[in-house]
């Protein structure tokens, strides 16, 4: 699939936005009490979870082709997990703004709490919504399994609680709970990448461009799009990147997302007083950041639609898939 | 307030009207809605006899014809100190462009005329053009039938006295065979595909004998990939297959051909290989004979208690040696291994050219269709039935763009000939006012003293010669014509040799011109061989700076390569925006049991400052004071073309005229009958079409069929009721190789050169030989075959200026066959160089194909563009990568006299377009050669928009 | 319930292109235009169609088949292309089941395109909606229309008749017909969206040619053929005569 920065950004922003303010509402009610609830502690997570969300937000507006009409998307949330997504998203926002309120207009904590459970049920909502907006599409077989919703919750919590831990850093309070919490959740990033990347090398769709006629016949060549040129149905489902590009995107995503940031907390962890913890931290959630970027272009990238049996690039198993040629034929799994 | 129109509810602003389509020139009807003024829809018209509602992708797009930002919408003069080619203009006024081209013709006509020469491309006015450059007086006229398929015309019509191109076609209803040979669009378009549709839908047997599987191909039953050129050589073989196992109709070849006619054998006389007579010969009572098996003895032909003998070998009273036309034919096809020689010369196997023949004879055989039609043949013989064999043949360029097509269409029509399924139900049907007489009456001038200043030719510029005094030659015997058309070198050039004009006239051979002027004919580009070097010839100039074609003037309606050459521009409406006739005179509609003709009246206003080129012809033949157009002393006799057409007719009395529909006063009267003022409303309200259905009893066997024949005789279709007999054996070619013998008394040949070119190539009958371009070339290095194919959603090079047509192609590639590219080591999208034998090359993308011939490579017709033409963006992919092969193909061959002759078909004159042999190698870079200059926009061009949002309507919520 | 279709005959199919550029014309022009055309006399020119036709080569020369394929929007029982849209912009009518979309609620999240197993969607990015065929509901219901012309532009169009249209649902109809008796099928039947359009194989016909029927007769023509003195009995000439 062609890589949509728009969405790419809302994906990885608003991920951040939730990770934070999962992490600050855990933090709140859990260890609030400790007194770790400052109020500067409070309103910069919140305030970064609400630009976050709202960087991500915007950011999906640029997708849509009337941007202006984008508050229709909330009406059919019976039945589309886009819709369902903008409904979270508005509720998460929400959610986290009040929160915030709550907080500054001192709330009973009671009622925050409340909210910020709601907050945090939101924020999985939003989570859940968005991957199974993508886990939904069945003609995409790299995105509809179930790695793709654990995903999009373990690397919106593993970036949100990296940029907390910057924040926390910057506004000087290096914890290291919260940096060993950032690493073990890096570090489940990263397994779970490589999950997803192995399960990817078993995709594998029997189908080609004999099941799109219905055609049992071997050679089968496709002459003409009909057009001398590119349309909507074959740059929208083909990325543009050549294998080599790819490959790198892959390193690359997997070092910023996860190595890297593992690497400068490491080196925090032996270096506990630093004052320049805040430029380190911020640098692993930096780092981090892009390489989710990346990763979720990657997400885009790798996802094969099942349309594109009719303009000859669709590739039905692993053996051709550019990104995996080592692999070898996974079992079948056909398309529901 | 909704009002009813032709079944259709309409908005006040909305309207519907009739009119001919002409995105191509098949002549469909469209039923085009209009709102606001604007085009809400064009669609086919359901009642048309053509399209009979159908309409195909270029018909469809017509809205973005009228809108095109490449209209030329002013006239035009090339910028005093500006090249040719360089596409500077100024913008005149048509008075000022008229007062040009007339002072310059006046002075020709009062010269010599012959030093204007006026040629026409696709158009369907040839009528009126060619009625123009008679009474004007110069020889030199021509539309684009001879490089176009003249071959398919002439090969069949100096054989069965039609052909098929839109002159007729297959009966799709009833064939249950059919072989489709050298077909990828057609100009018949529309009617082949609904043919095509039905037969599918009936479940005959669909066999495509093509290079290349395309289109039509796709839904054949079987494909025969053939050699290019070869065609000949797999239809004799299936004529051996034929022959061999008696599967023919010796009914049909006794009563409407004449395979039983008695040839005389004995060399030397002015009657060797001519048919023996009973009479004194002379043209009109000639009687043919035929040896009778019943009484042992040489009787008149077609008696009806005849049993007239096909083989054998007999003498005459006078002791000559005498055998029918038919036991030729067999020994020519006979010898031992007929059938592996030619399935090696075209690549099909002996077995599937055996297999074919029989499945074509035994299914001709076994389902002879009978139809309760009682008819009379011309001999007063009652037929209780009509019969026929449910196969059938449709042939077109494949056949015809050969230097050796006419003898490969003769070959095609005595298959039909011999398979008895010509205008008989389930085979090939004629379309009035074919059958006409073998060779048709019209014959040209045919001395140069007929060309004279001030005064119309006393016949017309083009015809039909059956002996050599219908030849246009002077006393030496050098062509009369610039196009050397009529000559001994292109003896039946019914439709001139356009391909010529622009090389003869550079070198001035036979003489120079003054004026050149085109109309609709992209000779600079697409249209003409050698591409570069003619467009070098057009800015070639003498030792005074002079050009060398000193003025060149064009009628166009878009920004096209020819008009960005033009000196001057005459700028043409669009078919929407003019009235025009698809006349009985021309290309009609006729179906095959219909004769039908056809309007098309303004629907749009013309754009800008644009004018209908016909109105043009009528105000130059004013100005001129031409004869025919105006009084004896010069006084216009119309202003209008409508009222020129209303009222034209070929001679005071004579009744007939450009269109048969509703003639008379009141228009009672059909085909013949005085001219009606209110005609052309009455086309109008009838859908713009007329037709009349033909009786039963006079659809079928018209050659012999008497009650046809009266009709068609009354209708003025022929000037006679005679039969038409069928040329099984061509008695008019052996006159022209007795002429070259010096056995004919008469016009001979002079040169040793057209001595020998009219004996091999006038064989009366069908031969193959190596086309004349295979027989120079070195084959060894010079392995493939080029060839071209017409896209189906584009018409030649008119449609790159559509927004939609363009998106569906927009660039060509060169098709090579997989296997072979693999063995060469070319992959899909690499760039090659493709050489010809003429010093010629060009460098193009190459795409695998599994569907071509080994030995072929093939690319789409006139995708390429010259960079800036068409208001294209220079960069746009026609101009950047899409391709002519016409660079490649040479317009003249050496001659084996010394110099040059033109690389076409030795009998008919027809362009060899597909004679092209090249050499294919790798190309390290990529990038097109040649690549030329880009052109400006002119001025006076509406800008490209970057976005188009076409519509008439506003939404509704 | 009805279920109205396109059923394309591929044995007639010559991948004329009349079916998509009469469709573009009817719609740009109508109610559901107009369908944007991006730098139609630039470089890399690029529009909203409803209907594109490719072609495929089957095969290894010289036993190679050509397709020609039409493709256009199948109006899918299950339409997944309708589950998907947040907006209710993409839906199913109830009483012909045609898939339509509502430009007017389209945001341009173009997810509906993303599920459509067959890339039947077309975005208007001058628009900022997504497109599609519409199987005309502007003409098939549309009484300003004479009432054999209540069919798609396309199926009007189609010069070989390759095109058919009606309720597939309705066994007695002409499409129904056409699917049953000649081995109509559906693209795609693994991915689930139950498409509606149907296509029609190509059938080759053949010629069996018994022994029986070749006669070989007349072999003994070549006896003749070379020296022939005088008039010999005919040996086939009566072969074919009636
Ligand atoms: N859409 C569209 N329709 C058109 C036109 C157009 O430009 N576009 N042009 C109109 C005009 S002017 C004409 S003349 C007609 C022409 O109509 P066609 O005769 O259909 O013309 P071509 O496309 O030249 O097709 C020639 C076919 O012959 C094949 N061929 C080439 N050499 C040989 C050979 O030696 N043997 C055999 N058996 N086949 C061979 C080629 O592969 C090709 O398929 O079409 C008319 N109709
Ligand atoms: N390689 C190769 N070359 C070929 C062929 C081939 O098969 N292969 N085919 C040959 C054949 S068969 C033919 S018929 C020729 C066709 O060649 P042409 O007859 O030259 O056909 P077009 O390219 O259509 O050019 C016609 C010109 O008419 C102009 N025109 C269009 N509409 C109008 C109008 O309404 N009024 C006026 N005044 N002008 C108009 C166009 O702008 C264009 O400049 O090409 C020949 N060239
Ligand atoms: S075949 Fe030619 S005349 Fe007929 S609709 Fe198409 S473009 Fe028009
Ligand atoms: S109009 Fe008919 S023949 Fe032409 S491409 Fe469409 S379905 Fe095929
Ligand atoms: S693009 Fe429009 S129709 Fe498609 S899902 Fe989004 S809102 Fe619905
Ligand atoms: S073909 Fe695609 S767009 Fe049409 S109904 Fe089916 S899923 Fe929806
Ligand atoms: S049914 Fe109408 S909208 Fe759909 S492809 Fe056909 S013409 Fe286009
Ligand atoms: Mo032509």
């Amino acid at each position: 699939m062609r890589p949509e920065r728009s969405l790419i950004l809302l994906l990885v922003l608003a991920g951040v936005g939730q990770g934070i303010f999962v992490f600050l509402a855990v933090a709140d009610i859990a260890w609030g009490s400790y007194g770790w609830a400052r109020p500067e502690v409070i309103y910069w997570l919140g305030v970064s979870s609400l630009a976050f969300a709202f960087a991500g937000m915007a950011a999906s507006l640029f997708h849509l082709g009337n941007p202006m009409r984008g508050w229709k998307a909330i009406i059919r949330w019976q039945s589309s997990w886009l819709s369902r997504e903008a409904v979270s998203m508005g509720l998460f926002s929400g959610a986290a703004a009040l929160y915030l309120l709550l907080y500054f207009f001192s709330a009973p904590s009671g009622l925050r709490t409340l909210v910020g459970l709601a907050g945090i049920f939101a924020a999985f909502a939003l989570y859940i919504s968005s991957a199974m907006l993508y886990a939904r599409i069945s003609f995409v077989r790299e995105w509809s399994n179930k790695l793709t919703a654990i995903n999009f919750m373990a690397f919106g919590l593993a970036s949100g609680v990296a940029v907390s831990y910057a924040v926390l850093c910057l506004l000087g309070f290096n914890y290291t709970a919260v940096r060993e919490i950032a690493a073990v959740l890096a570090a489940v990033g990263l397994i779970l990448k490589a999950a997803s990347l192995a399960f990817n090398k078993t995709v594998y769709v029997p189908l080609d461009i004999k099941n799109a006629l219905v055609m049992n016949e071997p050679n089968i060549k496709l002459m003409s799009t009909g057009t001398s040129y590119e349309h909507y149905n074959t740059k929208e489902y083909s990325s543009g990147f050549t294998d080599a590009q790819v490959r790198s995107v892959l390193i690359l995503s997997l070092f910023a997302a996860f190595v890297l940031p593992l690497i400068i907390w490491a080196v925090m962890t032996q270096w506990p007083d630093t004052p320049a913890a805040g430029i380190l931290a911020s640098l692993a959630a930096l780092s981090m950041i892009a390489g989710l970027i990346a990763e979720r272009g990657l997400f885009f990238i790798q996802g094969n639609h099942l349309q594109n049996l009719y303009y000859a690039t669709f590739r039905s198993n692993s053996a051709s898939n550019p990104l995996l040629s080592k692999a070898k034929k996974g079992t079948p799994a056909p398309v529901k | 307030m909704k009002k009813e129109k032709n079944g259709h509810m309409l908005e006040e602003n909305e309207d519907i009207q009739y009119t001919t389509c002409y995105m191509c020139a098949c002549r469909c009807g469209i039923k085009v809605t209009l709102k606001n003024g604007k085009i809400r829809y064009i669609q086919g018209n359901p009642a048309h006899p053509t399209n009979q509602g159908v309409i195909c992708a270029k018909g469809s797009s017509g809205i973005m014809k009228q809108l095109s930002p490449a209209r030329i919408t002013k006239p035009l003069l090339r910028k005093k100190n500006s090249e040719r080619g360089e596409a500077q203009f100024d913008e005149i006024s048509w008075d000022e462009a008229m007062d040009i081209l007339v002072s310059r013709l006046k002075k020709i006509r009062e010269t010599d005329p012959k030093k204007f020469a006026f040629f026409t491309g696709r158009d369907q006015m040839q009528a009126l053009t060619s009625y123009f450059a008679k009474q004007f007086g110069t020889p030199n006229f021509a539309a684009h039938g001879g490089f176009c398929s003249v071959n398919m015309a002439t090969g069949m019509i100096y054989s069965i006295g039609g052909s098929s191109w839109e002159f007729g076609g297959a009966d799709y209803e009833r064939t249950k065979y059919f072989l489709l040979m050298g077909v990828a669009e057609d100009h018949d378009s529309n009617p082949l595909k609904l043919g095509l549709g039905r037969m599918r839908e009936h479940g005959g047997k669909v066999v495509v004998v093509n290079p290349v599987r395309s289109g039509y191909g796709a839904i054949a039953d079987e494909w025969l990939p053939i050699k290019p050129g070869t065609d000949g050589a797999f239809i004799l073989g299936l004529i051996h297959v034929l022959l061999k196992n008696g599967l023919y109709d010796r009914d049909f070849l006794i009563s409407h051909t004449n395979a039983a006619y008695l040839v005389t054998l004995d060399e030397g006389g002015e009657d060797e290989g001519m048919f023996h007579l009973l009479h004194e010969r002379d043209m009109v009572n000639t009687q043919n004979t035929v040896w009778d098996r019943k009484s042992g003895g040489i009787r008149e032909a077609h008696l009806s208690d005849n049993d007239p003998a096909l083989l054998g070998e007999f003498k005459s009273g006078e002791g000559k040696t005498l055998r029918p036309a038919f036991q030729l034919l067999v020994e020519r096809v006979m010898e031992d291994g007929y059938l592996e020689k030619s399935a090696a010369i075209c690549g099909i196997p002996a077995k599937t050219i055996e297999r074919i023949g029989l499945e074509m004879g035994i299914t001709a055989r076994d389902n002879t269709i009978t139809l309760p039609i009682p008819w009379i043949d011309a001999w007063g013989k009652e037929h209780k039935t009509t019969t026929g064999h449910p196969v059938s043949i449709h042939a077109m360029r494949g056949l015809a763009a050969h230097s050796n097509g006419f003898q490969t269409v003769r070959a095609l029509s005595v298959l039909m000939m011999l398979l008895g399924i010509i205008d008989r139900p389930g085979g090939f049907r004629y379309k009035p006012p074919f059958p006409r007489p073998v060779p048709p009456c019209p014959k040209p001038i045919n001395k140069a003293d007929q060309v004279k200043p001030g005064a119309p030719l006393p016949a017309p510029e083009l015809g039909f010669p059956s002996m050599p005094e219908h030849l246009a030659i002077d006393e030496d015997g050098n062509p009369v014509r610039i196009d050397k058309a009529f000559s001994w070198e292109f003896p039946f050039t019914a439709h001139g040799m356009m391909q010529n004009v622009i090389t003869n006239a550079a070198k001035g051979d036979p003489y120079h011109l003054d004026t050149l002027m085109f109309f609709m004919a992209n000779m600079s580009w697409n249209s003409t061989m050698n591409t570069s070097g003619v467009m070098d010839m057009l800015r070639q100039k003498d030792k005074d700076g002079n050009y060398v074609i000193p003025f060149l003037a064009v009628s166009d309606a878009f920004f096209s390569e020819i008009a960005s050459f033009a000196d001057l521009v005459l700028p043409d409406t669009t078919y929407l925006e003019r009235h025009d006739v698809i006349s009985l005179l021309d290309r009609p509609i006729c179906d095959y049991s219909k004769a039908a003709d056809a309007i098309r009246h303004p629907i749009l206003p013309p754009k800008g400052g644009c004018r209908p080129f016909q109105q043009t012809i009528i105000d130059l033949a004013n100005a001129l004071g031409l004869p025919g157009f105006c009084d004896e002393s010069g006084k216009p006799l119309y202003k209008t073309y409508p009222e020129f057409i209303a009222n034209w007719m070929p001679s005071p009395g004579a009744n007939v005229g450009f269109l048969a529909g509703w003639r008379g006063a009141g228009g009672t009267k059909h085909i013949v009958g005085e001219p009606n003022p209110a005609q052309w409303e009455m086309y109008i309200k009838n859908k713009s079409f007329w037709e009349i259905q033909l009786e039963d009893s006079i659809k079928y066997n018209r050659t012999i069929n008497q009650g046809y024949l009266n009709w068609s005789q009354n209708m003025k279709f022929k000037r006679d009721n005679e039969p038409i007999i069928m040329h099984f054996y061509s008695e008019v070619m052996q006159r022209f190789r007795l002429a070259a013998k010096g056995q004919r008394k008469g016009r001979q040949p002079k040169t040793p050169a057209q001595k020998k070119r009219i004996l091999r190539y006038f064989d009366p009958l069908p031969f193959w030989y190596e086309p004349l371009e295979h027989q120079l070339a070195d084959g060894g290095k010079y392995q493939f075959h080029a060839i071209t194919q017409r896209p189906m959603p584009h018409y030649h090079s008119w449609d790159s200026q559509n927004a939609w047509l363009r998106q569906i192609m927009g660039q060509n590639f060169l098709y090579m066959n997989s296997a072979r590219a693999g063995e060469m080591g070319i992959n899909d999208l690499d760039w090659v160089w493709v050489e010809s034998p003429w010093k010629r090359k060009i460098k193009v993308q190459v795409k695998l194909s599994e569907a071509v011939q080994t030995d072929t490579v093939w690319t789409w017709n006139a995708m390429g563009k010259y960079p800036g033409a068409w208001n294209l963006d220079p960069g746009a992919s026609e101009a950047v990568k899409g391709f002519l092969l016409n660079h490649l193909i040479t317009e003249e061959l050496p001659h084996e006299a010394g110099g040059f002759i033109s690389n076409s078909d030795p009998i008919s004159g027809q362009a060899a377009w597909f004679d092209l042999k090249v050499k294919i190698s790798k190309s390290s870079e990529p990038g097109l050669y040649p690549v030329f200059k880009p052109i400006e926009p002119l001025a006076h061009m509406e800008k490209r928009p970057g976005i188009l949002r076409y519509t008439v309507d506003e939404r509704k919520k | 319930m009805s279920q109205l279709a396109l059923v394309i005959d591929l044995n007639k199919c010559v991948g004329c292109h009349a079916c998509a550029t009469n469709c573009k014309a009817w719609n740009t022009a109508g109610e559901f235009g107009p369908l944007t055309d991006t730098e139609p006399y630039g470089k890399q020119p690029e529009g909203v169609w409803f209907n594109r036709v490719q072609t495929y080569e089957i095969g290894k020369y010289p036993k190679t088949e050509v397709i020609n394929f039409p493709k256009s929007c199948m109006h899918c029982k299950n339409a997944p292309c309708v589950d998907v849209c947040p907006t209710g912009a993409s839906y199913k009518r109830e009483e012909d089941g045609i898939v339509l979309v509502n430009y007017d609620d389209c945001i341009g999240c173009k997810y509906c395109s993303w599920a459509c197993p067959y890339g039947c969607r077309e975005f208007d990015g001058h628009e900022g909606v997504m497109k599609k065929c519409t199987l005309c509901v502007d003409r098939i219901y549309n009484e300003d229309l004479p009432e054999e012309e209540r069919k798609p532009a396309c199926v009007l169009a189609c010069p070989t008749r390759a095109r058919t249209f009606g309720d597939i649902d309705d066994p007695e109809s002409e499409a129904s017909k056409a699917i049953r008796e000649k081995h109509g099928y559906r693209l795609l039947p693994e991915a689930g969206a139950g498409p509606s359009n149907h296509y029609l194989p190509q059938r080759k016909v053949k010629v069996e040619l018994d022994e029986d029927e070749i006669c070989v007769k007349p072999l003994a023509i070549l006896t003749i053929e070379k020296k022939i003195t005088s008039y010999r009995e005919q040996i086939f000439d009566d072969f074919m005569s009636p």
